[in-house]
């Protein structure tokens, strides 16, 4: 039957081993990896499980997993060439997200701003480095450490460097409480790490207040960076869905079933875009590397902000809660805690740092959105 | 323009209007809170305080 073409036969029917080549193993290995951090590490499961999966699943030959009518690549169609998913994820997480302790401290805000000075760093870095222009955006907007805002960004530039991007931003995440703590402390004295902030110096905020924040600042961000609608409009709704307290059922949803199903769908199609043939060159290792680069710069720039605030300030306050200002939530604010607990055990800085942690979610979404509006100005 | 003048330019420009948005809205928040604080003192004489307590409470 299969006379003189049984290699032909066995090459068919085995086509998968055929195809096999290093590339694969060594992203299988990767999405191995990711898949170890994920479970036995704990290090972002709900992200880094699927992402190491669909690596393992993508990668493997004639799948056909996205291919033009694969099930992958009609999600990554629907969900990330769309910039649907990060932008759902935002609802979720504004559901989540208590801005009460920025409320009560307003001025905090500012180091969230600080804490994306790594951004505009990496950016220079980047070009510097031969990424082209929107590549280099991309590349800096890991320093954001912000998931979705990082997704959505290069979706929309570039979308063949989603993988490496999406998987550096929350690997760095993951490892926040590891590169956090030597940057702080190498900038921070021990007298300053001590100074003490009380849990009991935050101001009450009213409810009428928590409720007008999310609906003030969509018109004051959109009024100056329009660009950034979906992202400041999905994570400012989610926000007053929560605080309007009339709409728990949706609340609910937001937090939990629709953030579920969209980091699945979104942390798969991530992974599934890390094709060997594009995640193995020599751009994901500078990619990785810029990665670090910029959340160091991010915490070095918020604790220099939070002592420059000092120097105008009656009512000082910690240093080290600056640190808090990138976009990981609510990693950094425990960091920060951690690390001011171990010098003065009488000092309290989760929920101080917690403000400034969320105050660096909504300067992540307000950086993006402006590098956003200036690209059109500019490029 | 070249890569590194349009990487300083989004850098003081991104930057700089980054931090002066964050600065209004810290300033519109400080009012919106002061404003509250007082309607909450004077019109009612009970303090100022609100009925969830000290904010941060899910965190």
């Amino acid at each position: 039957m299969f006379e003189g073409n049984i290699y032909g036969f066995l090459v068919e029917l085995f086509g998968g081993v055929f195809n096999f080549g290093w590339r694969n193993l060594v992203m299988i290995t990767i999405g191995g990896l990711l898949l170890y951090l994920a479970i036995v590490r704990d290090y972002e499961p709900l992200l880094l499980l699927p992402i190491g999966f669909g690596a393992i699943l993508v990668n493997l030959p004639l799948t056909g997993l996205m291919g033009e009518e694969g099930i992958l690549r009609t999600l990554y169609n629907a969900g990330i060439a769309t910039e649907l998913f990060p932008c759902l994820l935002f609802v979720g997480i504004g559901a989540m997200t208590d801005f009460g302790p920025l409320l009560s401290n307003p001025r905090i805000i500012l180091l969230g701003g600080a804490g994306q000075f790594g951004i505009f760093m990496t950016l220079l870095l980047a070009l510097a480095l031969g990424f082209d222009r929107l590549e280099a955006i991309c590349v800096g907007i890991i320093g954001a450490c912000d998931g979705p805002t990082s997704i959505y960004v290069t979706s929309k530039f570039a979308p063949e460097l989603l993988g490496p991007i999406s998987v550096a931003a929350y690997s760095y995440m993951a490892l926040v409480p590891i590169i956090q703590p030597p940057v702080m402390r190498l900038l921070t004295t021990r007298k300053e790490r001590m100074t003490p902030m009380q849990y009991t110096s935050l101001k009450p905020v009213s409810k009428t207040t928590k409720i007008l924040f999310p609906i003030v600042v969509t018109v004051v961000t959109l009024l100056i960076a329009p660009m950034g609608a979906p992202l400041m409009g999905m994570l400012m709704l989610g926000n007053l869905l929560r605080e309007s307290g009339v709409v728990s059922r949706l609340v609910k949803s937001a937090e939990n079933e629709l953030s579920s199903l969209i980091t699945l769908l979104l942390g798969i199609t991530i992974g599934a875009t890390m094709d060997g043939h594009v995640f193995l060159q020599w751009k994901t290792l500078l990619i990785y590397a810029l990665g670090l680069v910029a959340i160091v710069g991010d915490t070095a720039a918020g604790v220099f902000m939070a002592k420059l605030m000092n120097l105008f300030s009656k009512e000082k306050i910690n240093p080290l809660i600056g640190a808090a200002g990138i976009s990981a939530f609510p990693m950094s604010a425990r960091v920060v805690h951690k690390v001011g607990s171990e010098e003065n055990r009488q000092n309290y800085l989760l929920m101080h740092a917690m403000g400034v942690n969320t105050g660096g979610q909504i300067g992540s979404v307000m950086a993006a959105s402006i590098m956003l509006a200036l690209i059109q100005v500019i490029n | 323009m070249t890569d590194m003048e349009f990487g300083l330019t989004l850098m003081i420009f991104g930057g700089g209007l980054t931090l002066l948005s964050l600065g209004f809205i810290a300033i519109v928040i400080s009012l919106l809170v002061r404003i509250q604080s007082k309607e909450k003192t004077s019109g009612s004489g009970r303090p100022s305080c609100n009925a969830d307590g000290h904010n941060g409470r899910s965190m």
